[in-house]
C-alpha cells in the first residue's frame, strides 16, 4: 500500500505533519492530500503512529537520584590540583618563599577557585559529613569573607525558635517561610564553607504557574493510553491578584522539583494561570527588543504570531475534547450519540474544598489545578439517607440547570451513599504515623496542628488498637515503637520530643513507617500509615508519581496510607493526593483546630473503615433524550469506557459513611422516550483483607436509572440538590472555568443566601460569608479580554470546529476547508496587526 | 515571572549553585538517555555515556552564543544541541571501544525482540510493542526518531546534532515512520474505535452547525 506512495512525496508529507515544510511544500502537499484519498490514509497512519510512540513512551528515563551530587563529587575531584602545588613551583620558590607564596597564592587562587571554579565550593558532603559539621564559620575566613560572617549570623538567627505566633498574613510569613526553605538547601553549601549570594542565598525567579492535570490513572478523557498521565505540579496561590512581584528577592526554592513537570506542561500547549501565558503572547523578552529596528521587531511579530497559531493547531491524532481541554483545562460538553459512556474513578478527598478556603481567607485565589470540583461538592454533609442492606445506594435528582446561560439545560446530580459503619462496630486499628518534622514544619505552627491532630486521633482510638511514631526529616527515625494506645503518657512523651529540623526526605518516611507497619501487621486488624506533612519533599526521591509507586507493592500486602496535608505556602496537595491515591487510602487538610475536628473525629470511620475499594462509576446516556452531556468535575479520574468492567484497574477507595456526589449538565434531545434518560452503574470490590483470598478481588455491580419524568423544578429539588450545584458553581467560578464565562457571581450569592435562610446549615452559612469576602478577589481573578485574546479565542473556536470536522466527515470538505482557511488567513493578519500594537505600546 | 532558563542555570552553577546543577540534569536527562539508549540499545552502557555528559558540563560548561543570551528558547536550543552533541560523541567513542560486547548485546536484544506475539493489547503491552518496533529499526533511523518524536528537536537541530544534510535527515524519517507503521499496525487497529451508532446521522448534524456558524 505504501509503496505506492512516491518517495519523495512521502517525505514531504511527514514533513508537513511534523510540520517542518516550508509554505510551498505545504501548498503542494496539501492539494496532493486534496486529490489522493491513498495519501489522506497514509497521513493518518503516520499521525496514529506518531501518536502511539509518543505516548507509549511518554514516561521518561532517569539517572539514579543521587547521580547529580556524585557527578559534581567526581568533576571537583579531578580539579583539585591547584596550580601553586606544581612540584617545579614549589622547587622554585624555596622555604621561606614559599611560606609567603603559600599564603598569597592559597588567599588569590581560593579566591579564584571560588569566582571560576565552583566546583570546589560544591564539595557536597556525605551524610555522615553534614551530620558531624555544624556551622563553623573560622574568624580569619569571616574575616576575608563579609558575606559568610553576615550569613552565619542570619542562620544563627533562623536556629532559635520562634514565638508562638498566630497564623500571619501571607506576605510577612510568606518571606519567612521562603527564607527557612532557602536556607534548608543552603545547608551543604555553606557546611562546605561557601555562604552563596548576598542575602539567602540563590535568587531565582519565580516560576509561572501552569494547570496541570493530577494524576489518577488516566489522563483527561483518556480513551486509551492518555497523553502525559505523570504529570503534578506545585500548588501556590498568586501572591497578588495582580503581576507578578520584581524577581529581585530571594525566592522559594521549594517547588523547583516540579518545575520540570510545568515546562513539559507548557511546552505542551496547556492552559496556565498566567494570564499573557493563557492569551499565549510572551512578552518577557520585550526589553531587548527596544534595541532592535524594525525589521526585527517585524520577525519578532511573525514568530509570535505563528507560535500562538501553532497552539491552537491540532496535534496529530487529536480528539476534539482532548483539543478542548487542552485550550482550556475544562471538560468538554460530549456528543451521547458519539460517546453514550462516561466513566471515572471515585474521589472521597476533601481537601480541596479546606485548603482553598484557606487560600481565600487570606486574601489569595487558589490556582486552577487546585481547585477540584468534586472534591468542593464532596466536602459537604451527606444529606441522602445510607442504606440500611448493601453497602451503597445510589440516588439521583434532575432539574433544570440553575446558573446556565442557556435556560434549556439541565443538572443531574448522582450520589452514591455508603453504608455507615458505628464506632463500636469498627474493626481494631494498627496505626503507624510518619511526622514530618522538617524545618519548613516550623511555619505557622504546621508541626503543632500536626501534634493536635495526632492527640484528637489518639482520643478516638481505644485500648484494642496500637500505634507507632515515626518522625523524618533528612532522614527518618522510629520516636515510637508499635506500642498499645493504653500506654498514653508514653505516646505523649514521645510526641512533645518533636520538634522541627533541617530538610523534608518523605521517601526516607514512608520507608520506615511501612516496615514497621509490615513488621507489626495484624490480620485482624486494620493496618495504616498515617502521613503528615506540608508535602513538599526537597531530598530523597522527590518525584510524587516515583514516590506514589513505591506505595503501591505495600498496599497489595494489605497496608493502606491515609494523608493529612497541613500549611500552605508550600504546601503541595499534588504529592499528598497521588499517595493517598496509590495507597488506597484518603487525603485530607488541615488548617484550624475546627477542621482537624471535622476530618479526624468527624471523619473517623471514614477515613479508617474503608468499605469498598476501587468503586468506578458509569453513566449511559441514552442519545435519543440526551444530545450533549457534561461531567463537572473528575477531570484527573477518568477511566477508559471499555475498563469499567476490568478489574484490574486502580480506582477510589470509599469509607464507611461517604456520600460521593457527581453534577451532569445536560441538552436535551427532542426525542421522548419511555427508557431511562440514562443508567448510573457503579462496580467495587469488597475492602482488601491481609492475605486476602481471591474472592475479595470479586467485583460488585449495581445499577439504577434516572427517568425524564423525575425532573422537577430547581427550588422543588432538595436542599441538598441545591447544595450541590451552588457549590459546583462556586468552583467553577475559582477555577475560571470556560463554562462559567458571562455567569453572575451576585447571582450565586443570592440563591446561597436563600438557602442558608431555608436550611439554617452552619456550613452553608460559611460559604456565603466565604463567597462575600473573595467576590473582589475572584472578579479580579477572572482574565479580562482584549482584542487579542478576542481573535486568539476565535482561532480557537475555528481549530475546534475544524478538528470536529475531521472527525466526524468521511472526507475532507473542500469548501469548509477553505473558508476556514480563509477565516484563519484573516485571523493571522488581525493577530499580527493587534500583537504589532502592543510591542508599540510597550516598547514606547 | 518565570522558571530560570538554562542560561541562568548555567550561570548560577558556575556562581556555586549546586542545585542550579542539579536541575540542569533533572531538565536534560530524559532527553539525553533517550538519544544514547537509541544508539546503543538496552544495558547498561548508554547510562554511563550521559554520566560522562553531565561530567563533562560539570567541568566546562559551554559558552552560550551571544545572540542567544537572554532568549529562554535560544538557550535551550544551543544547550540542548551541545548536550546532545556531546552524547552523541560519547556513543560513537562507546561503539568503537565496546564493539564486540555491544554486538552480543544487540543480539540478545533482537532475540528479546523476536519473541512472542502481539496477543491482548493493553497499556503494558503497548510500550513494549513499540519499544520493540522502535528496536528493530536501523540505528540510523532510530536516532532521527528518537530524537524528533521523542526529543522534539527540528530537522535543523537533528542534522546539526547527527552531522546529517537536513535532506537526509527527512529521508530517515519518512523510513523510519514507514518501517513503525507497519511494524505497529496490529496495535494501531486496536486503538478504539469511533462508537458507529447514530454516528451518522450526529455527523451530518454537527457539520451542518459548523457550516452554519461559519457563514
Amino acid at each position: 500500500m505504501t509503496n505506492e506512495i512516491e518517495q519523495g512525496l512521502h517525505e514531504k508529507l511527514c514533513a508537513f505533519i511534523l510540520g517542518e515544510a516550508s509554505e510551498e511544500v505545504r501548498a503542494e502537499v496539501e492539494k496532493a492530500l486534496e486529490a489522493s484519498a491513498e495519501l489522506r490514509a497514509e497521513r493518518e497512519r503516520i499521525e496514529a503512529t506518531i501518536g502511539l510512540v509518543q505516548t507509549a513512551m511518554a514516561s521518561g528515563e532517569a539517572l539514579p537520584t543521587d547521580a547529580a551530587s556524585e557527578i559534581l563529587a567526581d568533576a571537583r575531584a579531578l580539579r583539585r590540583r591547584p596550580w601553586y602545588a606544581l612540584p617545579s613551583v614549589r622547587i622554585a620558590a624555596g622555604v621561606a618563599a614559599a611560606a609567603l607564596i603559600g599564603i598569597v597564592g592559597f588567599r588569590s587562587s581560593r579566591k579564584d577557585f571560588e569566582r571560576s571554579d565552583p566546583i570546589v565550593a560544591m564539595g557536597v558532603p556525605t551524610h555522615s559529613e553534614r551530620a558531624a559539621a555544624k556551622l563553623e564559620v573560622p574568624a580569619a575566613k569571616a574575616a576575608e569573607e563579609p558575606q559568610l560572617l553576615a550569613f552565619a549570623e542570619k542562620k544563627e538567627n533562623e536556629a532559635a525558635p520562634p514565638a508562638n505566633a498566630p497564623t500571619v498574613a501571607g506576605g510577612e510569613a510568606g518571606q519567612r517561610m521562603l527564607d527557612s526553605t532557602t536556607l534548608d538547601r543552603l545547608d551543604r553549601l555553606q557546611q562546605a564553607g561557601y555562604a552563596g549570594e548576598k542575602d539567602a542565598g540563590v535568587v531565582f525567579q519565580e516560576s509561572v504557574s501552569g494547570s496541570a492535570i493530577g494524576v489518577g490513572n488516566a489522563g483527561p478523557a483518556a480513551r486509551g493510553p492518555g497523553p502525559a498521565t505523570n504529570m503534578a505540579t506545585g500548588i501556590r496561590g498568586a501572591p497578588e491578584t495582580q503581576l507578578a512581584a520584581p524577581h529581585d528577592g530571594p525566592v522559594d526554592h521549594s517547588d523547583d522539583f516540579f518545575l520540570a513537570s510545568r515546562k513539559e506542561l507548557s511546552g505542551l500547549g496547556y492552559a496556565g494561570d498566567d494570564h499573557d501565558q493563557v492569551m499565549g503572547c510572551d512578552f518577557s523578552t520585550l526589553d531587548k527588543l527596544r534595541q532592535l529596528d524594525p525589521s526585527d521587531r517585524d520577525r519578532w511579530i511573525d514568530d509570535e504570531c505563528a507560535r500562538i497559531l501553532r497552539g491552537c493547531q491540532r496535534r496529530p491524532s487529536e480528539r476534539p475534547r482532548d483539543m478542548f481541554f487542552r485550550f482550556y483545562g475544562d471538560n468538554a460538553f460530549e456528543f451521547a450519540a458519539l460517546d453514550p459512556l462516561s466513566t471515572f474513578s471515585v474521589d472521597v478527598d476533601t481537601a480541596s474544598y479546606a485548603l482553598a478556603r484557606r487560600y481565600l481567607n487570606e486574601g489569595r485565589i487558589p490556582e486552577k489545578a487546585q481547585v477540584r470540583t468534586e472534591e468542593f461538592v464532596n466536602y459537604f454533609k451527606a444529606d441522602v439517607p445510607a442504606p440500611t442492606q448493601g453497602t451503597f445506594a445510589i440516588h439521583t435528582d434532575l432539574a433544570p440547570s440553575r446558573f446556565s446561560s442557556d435556560k434549556q439545560r439541565s443538572m443531574l446530580r448522582v450520589v452514591v451513599r455508603g453504608r455507615e459503619v458505628a464506632k463500636q462496630e469498627r474493626q481494631p486499628l494498627n496505626l503507624t504515623f510518619v511526622l514530618d518534622v522538617s524545618g519548613s514544619m516550623r511555619e505557622q505552627n504546621r508541626l503543632e496542628m500536626v501534634k493536635h491532630a495526632v492527640r484528637l486521633l489518639v482520643g478516638e482510638l481505644g485500648s484494642g488498637d496500637n500505634l507507632a511514631l515515626v518522625a523524618f526529616s533528612t532522614d527518618a527515625r522510629t520516636v515510637l515503637p508499635m506500642t498499645s494506645v493504653k500506654n498514653r503518657s508514653a505516646i505523649e512523651s514521645a510526641l512533645e520530643t518533636l520538634e522541627p529540623e533541617n530538610s523534608t526526605n518523605s521517601e526516607a518516611g514512608l520507608k520506615l513507617g511501612y516496615s514497621i507497619a509490615l513488621a507489626n501487621i495484624n490480620p485482624e486488624a486494620q493496618n495504616r500509615v498515617v502521613f503528615l506533612s506540608d508535602g513538599v519533599a526537597n531530598v530523597g526521591e522527590t518525584d510524587p508519581a516515583k514516590l506514589s509507586e513505591t506505595v503501591k507493592p505495600i498496599r497489595e500486602k494489605g497496608i493502606y496510607l491515609n494523608t493529612i496535608g497541613v500549611g500552605m505556602n508550600n504546601h503541595n496537595d499534588v504529592l499528598l493526593e497521588q499517595l493517598a491515591d496509590k495507597g488506597d487510602g484518603v487525603c485530607s487538610y488541615i488548617d484550624s483546630p475546627s477542621e482537624a475536628k471535622k476530618v479526624i473525629v468527624d471523619g473517623f470511620t471514614g477515613a479508617f473503615e474503608t468499605i469498598a475499594r476501587d468503586v468506578k462509576v458509569q453513566v449511559e446516556f441514552d442519545p435519543a433524550q440526551v444530545e450533549r452531556y457534561r461531567l463537572l468535575g473528575y477531570e484527573n479520574r477518568a477511566i477508559a469506557d471499555k475498563d469499567f468492567r476490568n478489574d484490574k484497574i486502580d480506582a477510589g477507595e470509599v469509607g464507611a459513611g461517604h456520600q460521593v456526589t457527581a453534577l451532569y449538565e445536560i441538552e436535551r434531545a427532542t426525542g421522548a422516550s419511555e427508557k431511562p434518560l440514562a443508567t448510573v452503574r457503579l462496580r467495587w470490590k469488597a475492602p482488601r483483607r491481609v492475605h486476602a483470598p481471591a474472592a475479595d478481588e470479586q467485583a460488585t455491580e449495581i445499577e439504577q436509572p434516572v427517568l425524564a419524568s423525575q425532573q422537577t423544578s430547581f427550588e422543588g429539588a432538595g436542599p441538598g440538590y441545591r447544595r450541590a450545584v451552588i457549590v459546583a458553581q462556586f468552583a467553577e467560578f475559582l477555577r475560571r472555568s470556560v463554562h462559567a464565562r458571562g455567569d453572575n457571581l451576585d447571582d450565586l450569592i443570592a440563591e446561597t443566601e436563600k438557602l442558608e435562610k431555608e436550611t439554617h446549615d452552619p456550613e452553608v452559612g460559611e460559604l456565603v460569608v466565604l463567597l462575600h469576602k473573595s467576590k473582589e478577589l475572584i472578579r479580579r481573578a477572572l482574565p479580562d479580554c482584549d482584542d487579542l485574546c478576542r481573535t486568539i479565542e476565535a482561532v480557537r473556536r475555528n481549530a475546534l470546529l475544524r478538528c470536529e470536522h475531521e472527525m466526524l466527515a468521511k472526507e475532507i470538505d473542500g469548501k469548509l476547508a477553505v473558508d476556514l482557511e480563509k477565516q484563519n488567513a484573516e485571523f493571522e493578519k488581525q493577530i499580527k496587526e493587534l500583537l504589532r500594537r502592543k510591542l508599540e505600546e510597550r516598547v514606547k | 515571572m518565570t522558571s530560570p532558563s538554562d542560561g541562568q542555570l548555567l550561570r548560577s552553577f558556575q556562581r556555586g549553585d549546586a542545585t542550579a546543577f542539579t536541575e540542569l540534569v533533572n531538565l536534560h536527562q530524559a532527553a539525553l538517555l533517550r538519544h544514547a539508549r537509541a544508539l546503543l540499545g538496552p544495558g547498561s552502557l548508554y547510562e554511563d555515556v550521559v554520566q560522562d555528559v553531565f561530567l563533562k558540563l560539570a567541568q566546562t560548561p559551554p559558552e552560550l552564543p551571544s545572540e542567544a543570551v537572554g532568549d529562554p528558547r535560544l538557550e535551550r536550543v544551543h544547550l540542548l544541541s551541545w548536550l546532545h552533541k556531546v552524547t552523541r560523541n560519547g556513543c560513537m567513542d562507546t561503539m568503537r571501544a565496546e564493539k564486540r560486547r555491544r554486538r552480543r548485546e544487540q543480539e540478545v536484544a533482537a532475540e528479546e525482540s523476536h519473541g512472542g506475539g502481539m496477543g491482548t493489547v493493553d497499556e503494558r503491552d503497548t510500550r513494549e510493542a513499540v519499544e520493540r518496533e522502535i528496536g528493530k529499526l536501523p540505528v540510523e533511523q532510530r536516532e532521527v526518531l528518537v530524537l524528533r518524536l521523542l526529543g522534539e528537536r527540528s530537522y535543523k537541530e537533528i542534522a546539526e546534532i547527527t552531522g546529517r544534510p537536513i535532506g537526509t535527515v527527512g529521508w530517515l524519517v519518512s523510513i523510519g515512520l514507514k518501517a513503525l507503521g507497519a511494524g505497529l499496525a496490529p496495535v494501531l487497529e486496536a486503538q478504539p474505535v469511533r462508537v458507529a451508532r447514530s454516528e451518522a446521522t450526529a455527523a451530518s448534524l454537527r457539520l451542518d452547525v459548523i457550516r452554519g456558524e461559519l457563514s
